[in-house]
């Protein structure tokens, strides 16, 4: 089917606008250009980007590692408590890579919480977590379920007849693993590195409190001691660039939908572990869980609970909270309006531009908040100056990066939306927006505010970006969280912490295995 | 195709813009103009005003103030809520770093949303001074402090005190082993002892004196040195302090009044302030405030100014803050040392140290910082 004029011009000129940050820090980077050699020169450009890419590969291992040996253990083999488990190893999603950071910065300082902790076994002082390793392992330790959600389903639906018949054969269980099961889940374990890799390049709270020189580091670094020099443009586009590239790497949509994997899907067989086994494995889960999950929450609890019994009054972050769900919920709710004509317009009529159209949304996802956020500064500041520190400013630049995920949730539901209906309703004499009110929008909608609900939860918790571009006087538990660690007052910094914690926890579980069973 | 495009994406620009000044959080602050309606001036209206002056009647401001403070909101919210409560003003305050705000001031120009800059060192203070975004001060201001805290061009006006410093550790460093000047820190025997925030707008101040003082040549040598003795980075202050008292730090180079806090705390903690002798590692600092041309509050501009030289605030500055007091008559705090005994270098000539400051930080960057 043709795609009507009106739907394609509305798209085009969102997504015009969207990556408007895109077209002028490239602007901006063709004017650098001409000294390009003389920066080259002058900063230290080949160690950012060779910490940025070391630490990418670095934490893309251990995440699949990770996120691959919970997969196969929780699919594959039978033990006590595995469901919960699983459960349990997800949430860590939940923590942004800034708490995390911040806790294990306090717990492992050479005189930290872990020494003062152990001081009575005679421990003084340790060395300290930061730098490279500690932002690897915080980011490893926060990303990891992103592996693990993808390629459990994946494996899910991986028809397990041929690993029977290996193991049938004699082929040994590691040997069947590495040749057998992985090569058929190669797909899958590229799109989740790819969405590691992403958050990787993009980090900017653990990096920075872990003070590991990566892009973002530098970005922000130059933006505070001199906005208006070359740097920030430069960095920024480099970063930009970078992300593009991984992103493009990602082959658009394509690899999303190779989770399914051929073969008759019957029951798995799980195999029932011998008893030593049984116990490394729940020894494994212990360890996994008790550094990505107990350990972050029981620091903010301690942060809590000490403040207050030493009397620390918990002072205006209560506007904080406010602020993060009036933004969390306007943004959510103008992503799924904006969503909902490009769903229509990819899913529904499908055309050579509908694909393009629909792998530059999707690349959305993948860029830096700190980029954007300064290309955002800049435009508004040059040119559009009336909505410079303006709410709607900060929802924009929330809009450009998580749009892509409101519109993620309304294409897997738009699968049900048979074009046949569409046609029926045409020949009933229903017009084109009728159809789409009678007919398509009762079948997406669920799927859209799953969308929506996506959306909420990473603008709850964006960092950057708040930073960058929020009204004086807006706060966000984000920038609250950030700006009390910053200044030693971990009371206030684990208060809003907790509350932050405790909303997203529930609805990002439900959604994120809601969204894979489907 | 291209050229559709373009032209649709301006149209929505504009139909953005359009209706966007109405987004609550950034409307012009108060409209009342100081003139009052006519031009004549009558009789009575001086009287009144005669008799005003001589009774310090608080002079008639209100309206919104956006304050740009890169000064720490838990250092300096106190003081800005009791300019709020006693003068009626309403104030939104935007905190970040002085370097940063003073970097967004020169961006934004003429629509700058903020009505005065209050900054932590004087350097952030030229950055504006010197693209000519800020008001002359009257001298009544200007002569409530030393002439070293001023503007030269009367731009800006200093409103408290404060001396770089070394944070020392005492347990771990002896009095014989310190230097007398910063450049006695690129030594061997400090291999891994050292702390630095490289960007601290202090810190930028001191590398932008020592490039006026010294050439640019001897600081990058200097920066480049320590870099490779190792250092611990730190992204202010007050880290280095505790870390010092933690044991976890030698030598830290600091702002005076971050030592004195703990020790106000707790004064067995086993650290101190080491003020050097002479040289940019001995600098006195004012931190100061200035009035943008843009702004849309002037009077509550000025009044905030004149706040921050009240003997209230002077008085929070040296007994909370730990700072010098610039206004005469008011008592310095007692742990504070003798102003007069610092060796700070004389004429330093602050909007100099502004056009350094972005060689500063090429050289920093350069140095592998």
């Amino acid at each position: 089917m043709k795609t009507p004029k009106l739907l394609l011009t509305t798209n085009v000129l969102i997504l015009s606008l969207f990556l408007m940050p895109l077209f002028y820090l490239f602007w901006r980077f063709v004017d650098l250009s001409r000294n390009l050699s003389r920066f080259l020169n002058s900063w230290d450009v080949s160690t950012l980007l060779i910490n940025t890419l070391f630490l990418f590969f670095a934490v893309v291992f251990t995440s699949l590692l990770m996120g691959l040996s919970i997969s196969i253990l929780t699919v594959r083999y039978k033990f006590p408590g595995s469901k919960i488990l699983f459960s349990l190893t997800i949430l860590p999603l939940v923590i942004p890579s800034y708490i995390g950071a911040l806790t294990y910065v306090s717990a492992f300082s050479p005189k930290g919480l872990f020494v003062e902790i152990f001081s009575r076994y005679g421990l003084s002082e340790i060395t300290g977590i930061e730098g490279f390793v500690g932002s690897w392992i915080v980011l490893t330790l926060f990303t990891y379920p992103y592996v693990q959600l993808i390629c459990s389903s994946a494996l899910r639906n991986l028809d397990s007849t041929v690993e029977d018949a290996a193991r049938s054969l004699g082929v040994k269980r590691i040997k069947m693993y590495t040749s057998v099961v992985i090569p058929r889940l190669k797909k899958p374990m590229i799109y989740s590195s790819l969405l590691v890799g992403l958050y990787v390049i993009s980090d900017f709270g653990a990096v920075s409190l872990m003070k590991y020189g990566t892009m973002t580091k530098a970005i922000y670094s130059y933006y505070v001691i001199n906005i208006n020099g070359d740097p920030v443009i430069f960095y920024s586009t480099i970063l930009i660039v970078l992300a593009l590239i991984i992103s493009f790497a990602q082959r658009g949509s394509e690899m999303s939908k190779s989770a399914k994997v051929s073969g008759t899907p019957r029951e798995p067989i799980r195999i029932e572990l011998s008893k030593r086994s049984k116990y490394l494995v729940l020894l494994f889960f212990g360890i996994v869980i008790f550094f990505s999950l107990l350990l972050p929450v029981g620091v903010l609890s301690y942060w809590l609970i000490r403040g207050i019994s030493n009397g620390i009054q918990i002072t205006g972050s209560l506007a904080g909270v406010a602020g993060s769900l009036t933004a969390a919920t306007v943004t959510s709710f103008f992503a799924m309006v904006i969503a909902t004509p490009i769903v229509v317009m990819i899913s529904q009529y499908k055309s050579k531009f509908g694909d393009l159209f629909e792998k530059v949304t999707l690349t959305l996802y993948g860029l830096p908040h700190i980029a954007v956020g300064i290309s955002m500064l800049f435009i508004t500041i040059k040119i559009f100056p009336s909505i410079y520190q303006t709410f709607v400013t900060l929802i924009i630049s929330y809009l450009i990066v998580f749009l892509p995920q409101a519109v993620g949730g309304g294409q897997a539901s738009m699968e049900q939306v048979k074009i046949s209906y569409i046609e029926a309703s045409a020949g009933l004499g229903l017009s084109k927006l009728a159809t789409f009110f009678k007919v398509t929008f009762p079948l997406i909608y669920k799927g859209l505010l799953a969308g929506a609900a996506l959306v909420f939860l990473s603008t709850m918790k964006e960092l950057p970006q708040t930073l960058l571009l929020r009204p004086t006087g807006f706060s966000t538990m984000a920038v609250d969280i950030w700006s009390n660690a910053s200044e030693a007052l971990f009371t206030q910094a684990a208060f809003s912490g907790f509350i932050l914690l405790a909303i997203s926890a529930f609805p990002t579980y439900i959604l994120s295995t809601r969204n894979l069973d489907n | 195709m291209n050229k559709k495009l373009t032209v649709t994406l301006i149209a929505l620009m504009m139909v953005l813009t359009a209706c966007s000044p109405t987004a609550g959080e950034q409307g012009p602050a108060g409209e009342q103009g100081p003139e009052g309606p006519s031009g004549e001036v009558s009789q009575d209206a001086i009287d009144a005003a005669v008799e005003a002056a001589l009774t310090e009647a608080p002079p008639e401001v209100g309206g919104t103030l956006v304050i740009y403070s890169g000064r720490k909101e838990s250092l300096v919210a106190d003081i800005i809520a009791e300019f709020a409560a006693t003068s009626g003003v309403e104030v939104e305050v935007r905190y970040a770093k002085s370097p940063a705000l003073a970097g967004t001031v020169v961006l934004e120009g003429a629509i700058s949303p903020a009505d005065v800059f209050f900054s932590q060192d004087p350097v952030s203070l030229g950055v504006i001074a010197k693209e000519g975004l800020f008001d002359r001060l009257p001298e009544s201001v200007l002569d409530n402090v030393p002439a070293w805290a001023v503007d030269k061009n009367g731009y800006w006006v200093g409103t408290s005190g404060r001396s770089r410093s070394l944070v020392v550790d005492t347990r771990d460093v002896t009095d014989a082993e310190l230097p007398g000047d910063i450049y006695g820190l690129a030594d061997e025997k400090f291999r891994n002892r050292l702390g630095l925030a490289p960007t601290n707008g202090s810190f930028l101040a001191m590398v932008a004196c020592m490039i006026e003082s010294d050439g640019e040549e001897k600081v990058l040598d200097w920066l480049t040195t320590i870099n490779g003795l190792g250092y611990g980075e730190y992204p202010k202050n007050s880290p280095q302090v505790a870390a010092a008292a933690a044991g976890e730090l030698d030598i830290g180079m600091i702002n005076h009044y971050y030592t004195l806090r703990v020790l106000a705390e707790d004064s067995s903690a086993p650290i101190k302030n080491v003020y050097l002798d002479g040289g940019c590692g001995a600098m006195v600092m004012p931190a100061g405030v200035g009035i943008l041309s843009s702004s849309q509050n002037k009077p509550a501009a000025m009044a905030f100014v004149e706040f921050l030289h009240s003997k209230s605030a002077q008085e929070t500055f040296t007994n909370t803050v730990y700072e010098f007091p610039l206004v005469e008559g008011i008592e310095p705090n007692a742990l504070l040392p003798d102003i007069n005994s610092l060796n700070s270098p004389s004429n330093l000539n602050w909007s100099a140290l502004a056009l350094w400051q972005e060689k500063a930080v090429e050289l920093i960057a350069q140095a592998g910082y």
